[in-house]
């Protein structure tokens, strides 16, 4: 995120695309609530009428994977309205020439044919962010989880340079990220082509100088990226993939086109899992290595915020149980590479973060220990103060300017057709995480949420013979998954959305990849939907 | 002076947190039930702890009293679960505790208020929708909002566009959503 959590209370206008906080970030809630408070105006694009929607002053219903669409449909009404920030985009972007010619064709008339968004309703929704003193993206996997999901990302930050919606209180693009450390993780480069701090592996500077610090042969560190999740799946079918070791991930609930998923970690040849909990993909393994809990480790967490805060251990671990960081240690030492892994605390981890990852430099164990809320990166040195607000001055590029990269919508790799009539979109609900390995177990949580539904209109159900509480199976091209009939007016005929805590669901999605982010496209399968023989009843509500 | 939890309707984003909280401070049950109205109102609705209490008046072994000026309790050592308490009740707030053949009710959490702390489910809440304090504060600053956006709209600070609820508008074209 560009700006902290706590500065959307000081925004005029917030545009909410792809992202349903009020049930997948609660306490964002606080602060986009307190704007609204204040008179700000909140724009919600979503496919179905969530939490979020309820509280918007311009709800934009739009069809899935026509976010591209409905944002060149914004800027077409800025630039034909003249509502842009001209001073903005002459001093501080290149590359706006593109953009007039790249949005003529997504008039608001236009753009309501593809989107199903009533045309007044998206001009409505361009004036009030254009032309609001400070206005803020949030964005999250609505936009993502597609396989043109780095383009969209691409337009949102086109949109806010295009109206100079950046770089002050109250402004920016901000990606509300999941996991309370999934900004961490990829800071300290889990991810397949960097070290920590997005220092590329193809850099042979940058692996002289892992080499250096972690005391091991510079040959020992690969130039080469490696494969995506999606990807470790596909190789692991074709067989090209033999071990696995995986760590608080449960692929089999929660990876796309999850039957192939579990084709492939059932082919190889040694399956390691580090969990919590005998999830559905530590089932499959050959060990599993029970891992500490949040609540019984200790160490330093980055937010969505870029904020690094330190949290102390308030439990013993059970049993066997051990943190991460000592699980990888104690790996390490069994295959004689102990010498690169020689930290007896999470202290020492954090002095070499400090020393390898130039943005964490300054956040020091001693001084993020005492820290109150947190110091967000980048912070160089031990005396600066971090920063809250990113490119308040200058964008990361050579020449400091932000460069405006015209898009164009792309059709999601599947369509609905006659035999897959409708769209089939996936997400989450407010009771449960993720693949559901700890909400599943979770009896206050699983009384509320207990079973895997389907969301749909009522003339949908009508036209395919559905009742409400009735079981349903649900169809796609890789295969078939039952849920419950939810009927709702929450969700546009023609689509029906369903929640991926439940083991069936991505038996149903797509692994087609963004060819950049290899993000596969939860957002959008071709499905068609049955009632059950018998009108069975299952267990549960 | 009477503290009370006072609900924001237009802050509850149904997360039901409130009620989690609850159930995990009284021993798996909660008193506390969101409510979902027309799909898009949430309303949190617990013991409205009334002046009159109705359950009180009704409670044949005096169970159901009031503890303290600001609470109504259930003193289950009394209660010999005619359930007269669950009729009574406006709100249907008060629920039998069918293992321990005893009504239960929201006790606004006096173990933790007594203490100084906010009742669970006013701690737990994200979005800030429930509120507990004196009610005379409670409702000055409930005034006070609705004053600041005006004047704030008014000045142009913030909102350039008139606040325009999507559901006034009615069915679009080719988009059947109801309301």
């Amino acid at each position: 995120m560009t700006n902290p959590i706590t500065d959307f209370a000081n925004s005029d206008c917030l545009l909410v695309i792809g992202s349903n906080f009020a049930e997948n970030h609660p306490i964002v809630s606080r602060w986009v609530l307190d704007a609204k408070a204040r008179g700000a105006s909140l724009i919600v694009a979503d496919p179905r009428l969530t939490p979020t929607a309820w509280a918007a002053d311009i709800f934009l219903p739009l069809l899935p994977g026509t976010d591209i669409t409905l944002l060149n449909s914004l800027m077409y009404v800025i630039l034909e309205e003249k509502l842009y920030d001209s001073a903005f985009i002459a001093e501080r972007t290149t590359g706006i020439e593109g953009l007039r010619e790249a949005v003529k064709d997504y008039s608001p008339e236009k753009a309501e044919k593809a989107t199903h968004v009533p045309a007044e309703r998206i001009a409505q929704a361009a004036r009030a962010y254009a032309s609001a003193e400070a206005a803020a993206i949030l964005y999250c996997m609505g936009v993502t989880q597609h396989t043109c999901g780095t383009e969209t990302v691409i337009d949102c930050a086109n949109l806010a340079m295009l109206c100079g919606q950046i770089g002050r209180p109250g402004t920016g693009v901000n990606p509300l990220r999941g996991q309370d450390n999934v900004q961490g993780a990829c800071d300290m480069g889990a991810l397949v082509n960097v070290f920590p701090g997005y220092q590329p592996v193809a850099d042979a500077e940058v692996r002289a100088r892992f080499a250096g610090a972690w005391g091991c042969p510079v040959e020992t560190l690969s130039s080469k990226v490696g494969l995506t999740v999606v990807e470790m799946a596909h190789a692991a079918v074709r067989g090209d993939l033999r071990g696995m070791l995986i760590m608080g991930e449960n692929p089999v609930v929660g990876d796309p086109n999850s039957k192939h998923v579990r084709e492939g970690l059932e082919r190889l040849d040694f399956l390691a899992v580090i969990e919590l909990f005998m999830s559905e993909s530590a089932e499959l393994a050959d060990v599993v290595l029970p891992a500490a809990s949040f609540a019984e480790k200790r160490g330093t967490k980055t937010a969505t915020d870029r904020r690094v805060q330190w949290f102390e251990q308030a439990i013993k671990p059970r049993g066997e149980a051990l943190p991460d960081w000592q699980i990888l240690c104690e790996l390490a030492r069994r295959l004689g590479m102990h010498k690169a892994f020689r930290y007896e605390s999470v202290e020492d981890v954090l002095v070499e973060i400090n020393r390898m990852t130039p943005s964490y430099a300054g956040i020091t164990p001693e001084r993020v220990m005492r820290s109150v809320g947190g110091i967000p990166w980048p912070c160089p040195t031990p005396e600066h103060p971090g920063t809250p607000i990113l490119y308040t001055e200058r964008f990361s590029k050579p020449d400091g300017r932000g460069v405006v990269t015209p898009v164009k919508y792309q059709a999601p790799f599947e369509e609905t057709s006659d035999e897959y009539p409708l769209v089939l979109t996936t997400g989450r609900v407010v009771m449960h995480y993720n693949s559901g390995a700890m909400t599943r177990r979770t009896r206050a949580l699983r009384q509320r949420e207990p079973e895997l539904f389907l969301q749909l209109h009522p003339s949908t159900a009508e036209r395919f013979g559905i009742v409400d509480g009735h079981m349903i199976q649900v169809t796609t091209r890789r295969g078939e998954a039952r849920a419950k009939a939810r009927v709702s007016r929450q969700i546009d005929e023609g689509v029906v959305f369903m929640p991926f805590h439940f083991p069936d669901t991505n038996i149903l999605t797509v692994d087609a990849l963004d060819p950049k982010a290899k993000i596969p496209e939860y957002k959008v399968a071709a499905c068609r939907i049955a009632p059950m023989n018998g009108h069975e009843e299952s267990e549960g509500r | 002076m009477t503290k009370v939890i006072y609900m924001d309707l237009g802050r509850c984003i149904y997360c039901r947190a409130c009620e989690v909280a609850c159930e995990r401070e009284h021993g798996g049950i909660s008193h506390m039930f969101v409510q979902l109205i027309d799909e898009c109102y949430a309303v949190p609705m617990n013991c409205r702890h009334c002046e009159v209490s109705p359950c009180t008046l009704i409670c044949p072994t005096k169970a159901v009293h009031r503890e303290t000026e600001d609470a109504v309790t259930v003193d289950s050592m009394k209660c010999i679960g005619c359930k007269l308490c669950t009729l009574a009740c406006p709100f249907g707030v008060i629920w039998p505790d069918l293992f321990n053949k005893v009504s239960r009710k929201c006790d606004l959490c006096l173990h933790r208020t007594r203490q100084g702390l906010d009742p669970a489910c006013v701690a737990t809440c994200s979005a800030r929708a429930l509120a507990y304090g004196e009610f005379g504060d409670i409702i000055a600053s409930v005034q006070t909002k609705p004053a600041t956006t005006l004047i704030n709209r008014a000045a142009g600070k913030v909102g350039t566009v008139v606040t325009m609820p999507w559901f006034s508008q009615g069915p679009p074209a080719g988009n059947s959503r109801g309301r």
